[in-house]
């Protein structure tokens, strides 16, 4: 037998599965590990509480996105932790990156892990982010530039 | 480094990061400590009340004047005039915003001179009121622990254009555990003309907290059309 409920459940799990990749991964580039993942799951829980609103919605990722961040500047967030290089990561990672990545805002560091990290397009970033492809752009270039600076890349000519 | 070495530091990042997400899959949200909606709407409205009295508490003062030198906490009440939700909007087109300041100054003492320069970034829930900020101060105050009163322009900087106004603060070093609220009102220019803003800036210092670690919000307003005139 099937109940309003069980649908409603298993139409939000596979929403979950849809999206948490993403909104996980755009919650962590902009807040850190911990606060990242600790916003997505507070905007998967306000997804629950919501659904009936939010499975009509044509981007739901970008909106709980905008949900978290909402939130998240209504209880001030201390600076992004980002992970620091530990002796025993499977990864090598650039030493200096985590401390230039956390000197950019919210918005740049966001739009740079997603494209240059995560490897999205421009329009899916946009998309997770809740914002347009322009304006991705510009928080992209701004960032990149940022680290460039900081991280004394030469230019490629 | 060169370009193609910082792109490839980038993807070894997302893979290093990629490692540590917990995946939320298998997670029954039900159990991430969402209540029922009837209770939490009572606890959110309950907060929603305290914090626009709290609000309103530091900006409508019916005061109890004394013939002490000891200053008087005094509160008051008033009518609510907004709601503080930051996706709210109404007929007129006006916005709620909400948001911080981040990597602004604080110093203890008189401003150093008219015209000291501060800056910062004002991160927004509304994109158009984001951006570098430049705070240009003028001040004075009864040292150590009396009045204090500062005021200036100040001007907000994004790929957008520019939002330029005034900024003023009025308060007491007696006051415990909170600098603010301190007004701001702004006319937009760029893509923003035809808009104002009005912002309150609250800092957040209880005793003892480092002048580097202080929590601050700033929320308010965006609507179209001008501040009123002659605002001196």
């Amino acid at each position: 037998m099937s109940s309003l409920s069980s649908v409603r459940s298993d139409s939000f799990t596979r929403f979950v599965k849809e999206v948490e990749t993403r909104l996980q991964r755009a919650l962590v580039a902009r807040y850190g590990l911990d606060l990242g993942q600790e916003s997505a799951a507070e905007a998967m829980a306000y997804a629950w509480e919501h659904w009936d609103r939010i499975q009509t919605m044509a981007n739901p990722a970008g909106y709980l996105y905008r949900v978290a961040t909402s939130r998240s500047r209504r209880i001030r967030r201390p600076l992004p932790m980002l992970p620091q290089v530990g002796a025993s990561s499977p990864v090598w990672v650039e030493p200096h990156l985590p401390k230039a990545l956390k000197r950019l805002s919210g918005n740049q560091r966001t739009a740079v892990l997603l494209v240059h990290s995560f490897e999205y397009t421009h329009s899916e970033a946009a998309d997770v982010m809740g914002i347009a492809a322009g304006t991705l752009r510009k928080h992209l270039s701004r960032g990149m530039s940022k680290l460039r600076s900081d991280l004394e890349v030469a230019d490629e000519s | 480094m060169n370009p193609e070495l910082l792109e490839r530091r980038l993807s070894e990042y997302g893979r290093h990061l990629d490692a540590q997400i917990v995946p939320l899959e298998g997670v029954d949200v039900r159990q991430l400590g969402v209540k029922p909606p009837a209770r939490r709407g009572w606890l959110v409205a309950a907060a929603a009340a305290v914090f626009v009295l709290v609000l309103l508490g530091t900006t409508t003062w019916v005061s109890q004047l004394t013939s002490s030198d000891s200053p008087v906490g005094a509160t008051g009440t008033s009518t609510p005039l907004a709601s503080v939700d930051a996706t709210a909007g109404d007929a007129d087109g006006a916005v709620s915003v909400t948001g911080h300041l981040e990597g602004s100054q604080y110093w203890h003492g008189p401003i150093e001179g008219p015209g000291t320069l501060g800056d910062g970034r004002m991160e927004m829930s509304d994109e158009r009121l984001s951006g570098d900020v430049t705070f240009i101060f003028n001040g004075n105050a009864w040292e150590p622990s009396g009045p204090y009163l500062y005021w200036g322009t100040m001007l907000i900087k994004n790929d957008g254009g520019t939002w330029e106004g005034t900024h003023l603060a009025a308060d007491h070093h007696a006051r415990p555990g909170v600098h603010g609220p301190i007004v701001m009102q702004l006319t937009g220019s760029g893509d923003y003309a035809g808009l104002s803003a009005i912002l309150y800036r609250t800092v957040l210092s209880p005793p003892g907290t480092a002048l580097t670690d202080l929590e601050e919000s700033v929320d308010g307003m965006i609507f179209p059309g001008d501040l009123p005139p002659n605002r001196n």
